[in-house]
């Protein structure tokens, strides 16, 4: 018991120490990590910078940069990849944050850690070390070729701002580009202030990398930085994108003539001399019109996807036992805004037990276009065996290329269910008989009931129990009376013994009046009976059916010598013969010879028998 | 005598429609089993028993509604009801020992199934038998007949029959088995919530009544050696 107790204590003990030494691997479910594309970068170029947490948690946190990465890179977040995997029915997710750097000064800097808490942790990335270089800027490129409302543009003065729409008119969910562009053909003391557009109506989305390059305007050279975002239109109607402002400090060349440029061409002197200029650069508000989706055509299924899509849909695996789950994984991917794709509506499935649906998605913004896909992950268990058919899944999205509401499907998908392994284990076992174990459950319930009976326990039956004194009774009866005979049987040897020698004697005394009438059969007669008599009654024995050996053997028992047995012999040979065969000689003398010698040998057994 | 003769007319009406009574909420409550509706079987099982009528079908039939309603602690209390009133009966048996074997629990061995192999009044009718045969291998003894090895057999029986009486009785009558009923029951080491949890329990765990102290009785488990405090409403005496 106790060694039991103790076997259970160091078990517990053990199991408490394996759960406390993989605690830190157990609060740590989640990690992030970051990395940049390149540590060193030239001022004009551009690093990516992607923050991956993962963890085995459905939904992640999201990372906060420091504050400290603002003041020395412009900060562009490229969009995120998130992925779920459903693995033995253990949930696990990452999900990328991508933000391109535009280094603002040139310089050593570090990316500070970056910092996420959960469920009360802090977990944070190692710091980084970016290097950015002078570099050259890079060669005049052309305006892209896209087809662009171009503004006019001030051709005198040396820096401006315009923003520009690829398209003025768009439906509900489609995507406007909408380019900021910074011209401009003089040095700038610091850093721009942008005040980006009011944006109200639309969703947004930016579209990195911020692109510089030449242009040439009206034989002047200006420097352009391209910014783009995506807008999305939420509900129709015409919208107004408002006006970019940009505060830019330039030095004030009037005074450009009171220094000589060698020795203070240094820009700090230059900034310490020089008079500042500072300038609001405003862009044009733009008239956008958000065209509402076609009425007639709109399938019934239809949730608000617009853009160009394709649908594919396939299961982890096409053979499975049942009651073991299988994923089905639903993926919509193409062009529009992949983010707002509510979540597909799943046909009825009713041979299936079907858990929460799970999506991540996957945006990519290259070539300034909100890409990627939706993946829809569901977890489906078959109730039953045999052939399964997951049914054709429809989705509508609209075109706006085509104009007009699409629906696609998938094709169905077919699936064998096998019954459980586990459960077909016992019958592989046994296969002999050809039974084969389906499914163990409890037995059906009884259908009758049995006879109607009083509730009781025997051994609390007093009746029953006092039944059993009876045989104990009757033992008890039986055994008082067998005592009893024997007791009496008893007594009367008792007694005879007691009061042997007294009927000897008085059979003596009436043999005696023979010896007078000298009637030698009469006294041989009453000789006889008197010793058989004696020894009858002392030796508990019939005087009836006395026999010599009986007699010799009795008294020999009850230690009589040897001598007293042969003459007691002698006398009765001679008396049992005398009676038997009398003859006529026997005298008087003898009937008294005969008397006395019985009398003494009697009164000799008398003093030597004993009970 | 008239008053008599009403009184006896009475109870016999009364046990007639009893009778009839308990058949017709019986069956019926077979048939809400088999359509699935097992709660409302339960009702009805639930309604004979409180009746009085304590049937190994009924105990069995009720442990199977519990059972399909999920309810596994209900349902292993009532199969072990069921099979102390029929302890060779193998339906009874084989559901016990599968619902038993849902949480676990080690199905008896051959010694403890021959240990309940009778009923416990079965058990004292057979001891009362060789109780008299022992008596009467004694009579012979009167007749100056000795039958010793007679005797002492029969003897011997009657003395392991007595035996094994004795425990039957402790361990129906003395040990107060119970069944937890509440799903992952708490077992604190006092009797009240401010004490903490020593250990928890599966629903259909047997545990032994130790003592009781208000809306508390303090429970062990033998083979675990665990004592605690759980409240009352939480398990159910067999």
């Amino acid at each position: 018991m106790w060694k039991r107790i103790g076997r259970d204590m160091i078990r517990l003990i053990l199991v408490m120490s394996i759960i406390l030494w993989s605690m830190p691997s157990y609060s740590s479910d989640i990690s992030i990590s970051s990395e940049v594309d390149k540590n060193v970068v030239e001022m004009d170029d551009q690093l990516i910078l992607q923050v991956s947490i993962s963890g085995e948690v459905s939904s992640l946190p999201k990372p906060d940069l420091p504050d400290s990465i603002y003041k020395d890179f412009h900060v562009y977040s490229s969009g995120r990849t998130k992925n779920i995997s459903i693995i033995n029915g253990r949930v696990s997710s990452s999900i990328t944050f991508k933000y391109v750097l535009v280094p603002k000064k040139v310089g050593k800097f570090t990316i500070p850690p970056i910092i996420i808490k959960y469920k009360g942790q802090i977990f944070k990335t190692s710091p980084i070390d970016i290097e950015v270089a002078k570099g050259v800027l890079p060669p005049p490129s052309r305006i892209s070729p896209e087809e662009e409302i171009q503004p006019a543009y001030k051709p005198h003065r040396d820096a401006f701002i315009t923003t520009t729409v690829d398209k003025k008119k768009a439906y509900v969910n489609e995507q406007i580009t909408l380019t900021f562009r910074f011209y401009r053909g003089i040095e700038l003391l610091d850093n721009p202030e942008y005040t980006p557009p009011d944006l109200t109506g639309f969703w947004k989305e930016d579209l990195p990398p911020q692109k510089n390059y030449y242009v040439n305007l009206s034989g002047k050279k200006y420097l352009v930085t391209e910014i783009k975002t995506a807008l999305f239109g939420t509900s129709p109607g015409k919208y107004q994108i408002g006006e970019a402002i940009l505060k830019i400090n330039v030095e004030d060349l009037s005074r450009d003539f009171f220094f000589d440029k060698d020795f203070f061409g240094d820009r700090f002197f230059q900034d310490f001399f020089s008079g500042r200029n500072t300038r609001i650069l405003k862009s044009n508000p733009i008239e956008v019109e958000v065209l509402p989706l076609p009425k007639e055509g709109k399938p019934r299924d239809f949730s608000g996807a617009v853009g160009e899509y394709t649908i594919s849909a396939l299961v982890d695996k096409e053979e499975c036992e049942v009651n073991q789950p299988i994923t089905l994984e639903v993926t919509i991917s193409g062009k529009g805004n992949i983010k707002t794709i509510p979540s597909l509506t799943l046909p009825s499935l009713a041979d299936f037990r079907k858990y929460e649906t799970l999506n991540s998605f996957d945006i990519s913004k290259s070539n300034y276009e909100i890409k990627g896909k939706k993946v829809f992950k569901t977890i489906l268990i078959p109730k039953i065996t045999g052939r399964l058919t997951i049914p054709e899944i429809l989705f509508s999205f609209f075109s706006p290329l085509e104009k007009r509401y699409r629906t696609l499907r998938t094709p169905p998908i077919s699936l064998k269910v096998i019954p459980s392994e586990k459960k077909v284990l016992p019958s592989r076992t046994i296969p002999k008989d050809g039974i084969r174990l389906v499914k163990k459950d409890i037995r059906y319930i009884k259908t009758s009931l049995g006879p109607r009976k009083k509730e009781y326990l025997l051994y609390k039956n007093k009746i029953f129990l006092g039944l059993h004194l009876l045989p104990i009774l009757l033992l008890l009866i039986l055994w008082r009376v067998k005592a009893k005979k024997e007791r009496l049987s008893e007594d009367m040897a008792f007694m005879r013994f007691h009061q042997a020698y007294k009927l000897f004697k008085k059979q003596l005394k009436e043999t005696r009046s023979a010896i007078d009438l000298n009637s030698a059969k009469e006294f041989y007669a009453g000789m006889s009976i008197a010793i058989n008599q004696y020894l009858g009654d002392k030796l508990n024995l019939s005087p009836f059916q006395l026999t010599r050996s009986q007699i010799s053997e009795a008294l020999k028992r009850r230690d009589i010598s040897q001598e007293t047995i042969k003459e007691m012999e002698r006398i009765l040979d001679h008396v049992e013969q005398a009676r038997f065969s009398p003859s006529k000689d026997i005298g008087v003398q003898e009937m008294k010879d005969i008397y006395r010698e019985t009398k003494r040998i009697i009164e000799r057994l008398e003093g030597n028998l004993e009970r | 005598m008239n008053k008599l003769l009403l009184t006896i007319f009475i109870s016999i009406s009364s046990l007639v429609y009893g009778e009839g009574n308990e058949k017709e909420i019986f069956s019926k409550s077979n048939d809400f089993y088999k359509l699935g509706m097992y709660r409302q079987a339960i009702d009805g099982y639930e309604n004979l028993l409180s009746q009085g009528i304590k049937d190994k079908a009924i105990f069995y039939n009720l442990g199977n509604a519990y059972y399909k309603d999920a309810k596994i602690g209900e349902a292993r209390l009532n199969y072990e009801r069921a099979l102390r009133l029929s302890p060779r009966d193998e339906d009874i048996r084989f559901n016990l020992e599968y619902v038993k074997s849902i949480i676990n629990e080690e199905k008896g061995g051959f010694a403890t199934q021959l240990f309940a192999f009778f009923t416990l009044n079965e058990l004292t009718i057979i001891t009362s038998v060789f109780y008299l045969l022992f008596i009467i291998s004694i009579f012979p003894i009167f007749f100056k007949k000795r039958y010793l090895i007679l005797n002492l057999s029969i003897g011997i029986i009657l003395i392991l029959l007595g035996i094994w009486l004795g425990l039957r009785i402790y361990y129906e009558e003395g040990i107060k088995l119970a069944i937890v009923i509440n799903p992952s029951s708490q077992v604190r080491n006092g009797p009240s919530e401010d004490y903490s949890v020593g250990f928890t329990l599966p629903e259909g765990k047997s545990v032994v009544i130790l003592s009781k102290k208000g809306d508390w009785v303090e429970i062990g488990i033998k083979e675990k050696g665990l004592k605690g405090w759980i409240k009352k409403d939480e398990i159910e005496k067999i």
